[in-house]
């Protein structure tokens, strides 16, 4: 009986760890699949390697594996999910908790991103100066200059990892510091008094000089009929009118105009600030 | 479910080229998992796989299969230049009597069709024909009476420079009544304007004549190129199918 219960406990023991290794090769395999860009696959494994009982060193292994497959597929909510489920102990912990705070940025959901960096256990000066590199470039995305200013001199400024991309994070503080934004109002009231002007004044010059040979032509037209037909037949009212939707549509379009050049002002310097985040990030943790 | 087991099998070949040591049997799953993306109807992700199969040697077993899924997958993605150079490439290399060779020929022949390159169409269904290993109950002869009424390629640039006189590339592409209107739309544009100028109201001609005129002339010679891209891949596909009906079901 002894040395049955003996036998039973040495067979399972041996099935045990011939499971554990099976796990290891199949983390192998799906460790294989990521690096050969294979990210669907990757995730797929990692699903259901991640059904099976593993060690917690193991479902750290998966899960930075699943969030990178993602990440690679552009799934940032989904990859950022995953990142932050990678645990303290294990070696991908920083790259994953910095770059699955980094896709929530870049999905714009600063409070998730805050939360995710807060919970960030940096141990090392490193993690802690990135942290607070991407808390900056969180402030500068929300317009904040005061708080980005105080972030930054949390961090030294030297460390060649972000140096070239802080300069620039602060080159476009100092931009949006000074930046005026253009007025839909003052654009209106400017194509009002000669159309096409209030375009000039979004930047959009092109534009402008369209609009005001389009309006100077109807209204030579309309001048003619006026004089000459008399202001009461048909093709003066007729172009008085095309003349008077053309004239106050252009007003619009010009509040319009200085509006998208505000917005395209904005998706630009969001564009940069990301792109300045993004760098240091893949070239310290990748 | 489906879309489940696809992926499941996409895997399991994969596994197989990482575990495996040995080469044949890795090209052997990697061209199972390009028949995967196959039935998934991802012909890029097909050619893709098949990209990764090296093979030199001709008498390999795998060698006329990738050649026909290669092209088979270029053709279902409309690359069919890239089609016909890989049919080119490999099938020099590949014997007259291998049971690939009809399929082969057929996706050539295809291509040139899609390509409005019917005389070497013709040639290619000589050459089919020519084959031992054909089905007896084809007489792929019979196909060559349809290039008779083949379509006719219409060049968009073409059809661009005929608007120059309005509705005449609309004509050129088929369409006669589109072309009237076309050609009815400038010209009373252009009659407004001189009217008007004519009746001594100089502004009023000028600016809504010309305007008018410059919409409706750029605006017909644009439709005009579109038309005949359209008029091309319309009467192209319907040619194809004619073929495809007559080589699948004799």
């Amino acid at each position: 009986m002894r040395i049955f219960s003996l036998f039973l406990i040495l067979v399972s023991f041996i099935s045990l760890t011939a499971v554990g290794q099976n796990t290891s090769k199949r983390i192998d395999f799906a460790t294989y699949l990521l690096n050969q860009q294979f990210n669907q696959e990757a995730i797929y494994e990692s699903n259901q390697i991640l059904q099976l009982r593993i060690s917690p060193p193991q479902k750290d292994s998966l899960h930075y594996i699943r969030g990178w497959a993602e990440y690679n597929l552009k799934e940032l909510r989904a990859s950022s999910q995953s990142l932050k489920q990678v645990g303290h102990s294990s070696v991908f912990y920083p790259k994953s908790q910095l770059f699955g705070a980094y896709n929530l940025i870049y999905l714009g959901d600063f409070g998730k991103a805050s939360a995710m960096l807060d919970s960030f256990k940096t141990e090392t000066p490193l993690n802690r100066h990135f942290s607070l590199f991407l808390r900056s470039g969180i402030d500068l995305l929300q317009r904040d200059i005061p708080s980005f200013r105080e972030t930054v001199n949390k961090i030294p400024a030297d460390y060649y990892g972000y140096t070239k991309e802080l300069s620039q994070l602060n080159v476009i503080a100092d931009e949006l510091a000074t930046h005026k934004r253009k007025s839909p109002l003052l654009a209106g009231i400017l194509s009002g008094i000669l159309p096409g002007s209030g375009q000039v004044y979004s930047g959009k010059t092109g534009q402008g000089i369209a609009a005001l040979l389009l309006t100077s032509g109807l209204s030579l037209v309309v001048i003619e009929n006026f004089n000459k037909r008399g202001p009461d037949k048909f093709e003066t009212i007729f172009f008085g009118s095309v003349f008077t939707v053309f004239y106050i549509g252009n007003i619009y379009g010009a509040a319009f105009s200085a509006k998208i050049a505000n917005d395209d002002y904005n998706a630009l310097t969001d564009k940069q600030i990301l792109f300045n985040l993004h760098i240091p990030l893949r070239n310290i943790f990748n | 479910m489906q879309a489940h087991q696809y992926m499941a099998s996409l895997v399991e070949y994969e596994r197989i080229v990482f575990q495996s040591n040995d080469a044949g049997i890795k090209k052997q799953a990697i061209f199972k998992k390009a028949m995967v993306y196959k039935a998934m109807r991802s012909y890029e992700k097909t050619e893709e796989e098949l990209n990764r199969i090296g093979i030199r040697n001709p008498n390999d077993t795998l060698f006329p299969l990738k050649a026909y899924e290669m092209a088979f997958a270029q053709y279902m993605t409309g690359n069919y230049q890239a089609a016909l150079s890989t049919i080119e490439t490999y099938g020099v290399m590949i014997s007259g009597e291998h049971q690939v060779m009809p399929g082969l020929l057929t996706l050539k022949i295809l291509c040139y069709n899609q390509l409005f390159k019917f005389d070497r169409a013709e040639s290619t269904i000589h050459q089919l024909a020519g084959l031992s290993n054909t089905h007896d109950s084809l007489n792929y002869t019979s196909l060559l009476t349809y290039y008779e009424k083949a379509p006719h390629y219409k060049n968009p640039e073409t059809a661009k420079h005929l608007s120059i006189l309005p509705g005449l590339g609309q004509v050129y592409c088929g369409k006669v009544f589109e072309g009237g209107l076309s050609f009815l739309l400038n010209a009373s544009a252009l009659s407004f304007g001189a009217w008007e100028v004519y009746s001594g109201y100089y502004f009023t001609g000028y600016v809504v004549g010309v305007t008018l005129l410059q919409k409706f002339h750029t605006g017909g010679q644009h439709r005009a190129e579109l038309l005949a891209r359209q008029v091309n891949e319309k009467h192209i596909l319907k040619f194809n199918q004619l073929i495809i009906d007559n080589l699948v079901s004799p």
